[in-house]
């Protein structure tokens, strides 16, 4: 299953931003990707390129019985965006509801979208636990855990493993990003060597702090575009190169077979 | 210090000329800023993309089984954020994903 979840036990970290990135990053290596937005604040889109007035989305949808792949956006980009979209207090409720007591919800609303060849499927979720988390661990992707280099980020990866949040056997399996590494601060570096002993093997790569990542979301831009000899780019390179071969079959795939390192 | 009125103070304070208050209401103000999602914001609609950025809203079709890799589409030089009115207002950016959608249906079957 070509489903990759990112997560975060402390709200602020970067995680929505580090979606949109790697869903460039993903589809620079090849990968057709589609993102789905399952944080509230519906603010994906706008780091998509999509205008702020865009309000469709799957919330809406949820109560019928509808193929996700229907909704899919097409952003500037080319990657296709499944955004929460403005909902009602009701449609909200009833989302989660659905999220929650439908263990295969998620599952056939994305359809064969998870099985198919080079395609990667990235979902950003809330911080913290949610429904849409639990809805997410229930299906066998790769979840990845977006910590910051401070001290209260580093405070909550004991989080991470309790049965509230990802529990002890997702949290096993589970990878992390670093983000916003900034190497000239002391403390940024002592927490950065903090995660490295903690997490070993489980850390994916690190993204190190740039100013041109909020400018790139402000000037309505991919990163790739905005930026391109930033420090961050190959930071992002690294990291969906390891994604892309943690998923057997996006990376296997014939269509893939030119962008091969 | 106990004669010292402050409300008599602070109206001969005000009545000095050169502390006028200035407002703005009365004035054409227009924001105009370099970053192009700020001013969407601000005026509601969006504003038309700078040539550079055209490059952009070209979508790859890529079908699955002949995708081609996009990668190193690197410039040479740094894009700084501009808000052309000229420029061509690019229309990918709201339309449902007919291609994209298509593709993946086509593919899934």
């Amino acid at each position: 299953m070509n489903l990759v979840y990112l997560t975060s036990p402390k709200g602020g970290v970067g995680r929505t931003t580090l979606t949109a990135n790697l869903a460039y990053a993903l589809q620079r290596l090849g990968h057709q990707v589609v993102v789905l937005d399952l944080d509230v604040q519906n603010t994906l889109r706008l780091h998509m390129g999509l205008a702020v007035g865009e309000h469709r989305g799957v919330v809406a949808q949820s109560q019928h019985n509808s193929d996700w792949r229907e909704h899919i956006i097409e952003t500037p980009s080319g990657v296709g965006l499944l955004p929460y979209g403005q909902a009602t207090r009701a449609q909200r409720e009833g989302f989660n509801a659905l999220l929650r007591q439908e263990p295969d919800f998620l599952e056939l609303r994305l359809g064969s979208l998870l099985h198919q060849p080079g395609c990667v499927t990235l979902v950003d979720l809330p911080s913290g636990p949610s429904s849409g988390l639990d809805a997410v661990k229930r299906m066998a992707g790769l979840g990845i855990v977006v910590m910051m280099a401070d001290g209260s980020s580093a405070a909550t990866l004991p989080l991470v493993a309790q049965e509230n949040y990802l529990g002890a056997d997702v949290a096993q399996r589970a990878l992390y990003v670093i983000n916003q590494v900034y190497i000239r601060s002391r403390l940024n570096r002592d927490c950065t060597e903090f995660f490295e002993q903690r997490l070993g093997a489980a850390l994916l790569g690190r993204v190190h702090r740039d100013e041109a990542v909020p400018e790139a979301t402000a000037s309505k831009q991919s990163i790739f575009e905005y930026a391109p000899t930033s420090a961050v780019i190959q930071d992002l390179e690294d990291i969906a190169r390891s994604i892309s071969r943690a998923l057997p079959d996006a990376y296997g795939h014939d269509s893939m077979k030119f962008s091969l390192r | 210090m106990n004669s010292y009125d402050d409300v008599a103070a602070l109206k001969s304070k005000i009545a000095q000329k050169e502390l006028d208050f200035q407002t703005f209401n009365d004035k054409p103000i227009t924001f105009s800023s370099s970053w192009a999602l700020l001013n969407e914001l601000l005026h509601g609609v969006e504003q038309p993309k700078a040539p550079r950025s055209a490059k952009w809203t070209t979508p790859q079709p890529t079908s699955v089984t002949q995708a081609q890799p996009t990668a190193s589409a690197v410039t040479d030089e740094p894009v700084v954020p501009t808000t052309d009115a000229t420029a061509p207002e690019t229309s990918a950016s709201n339309t449902p994903a007919s291609d994209l959608s298509s593709i993946l249906k086509k593919v899934s079957r």
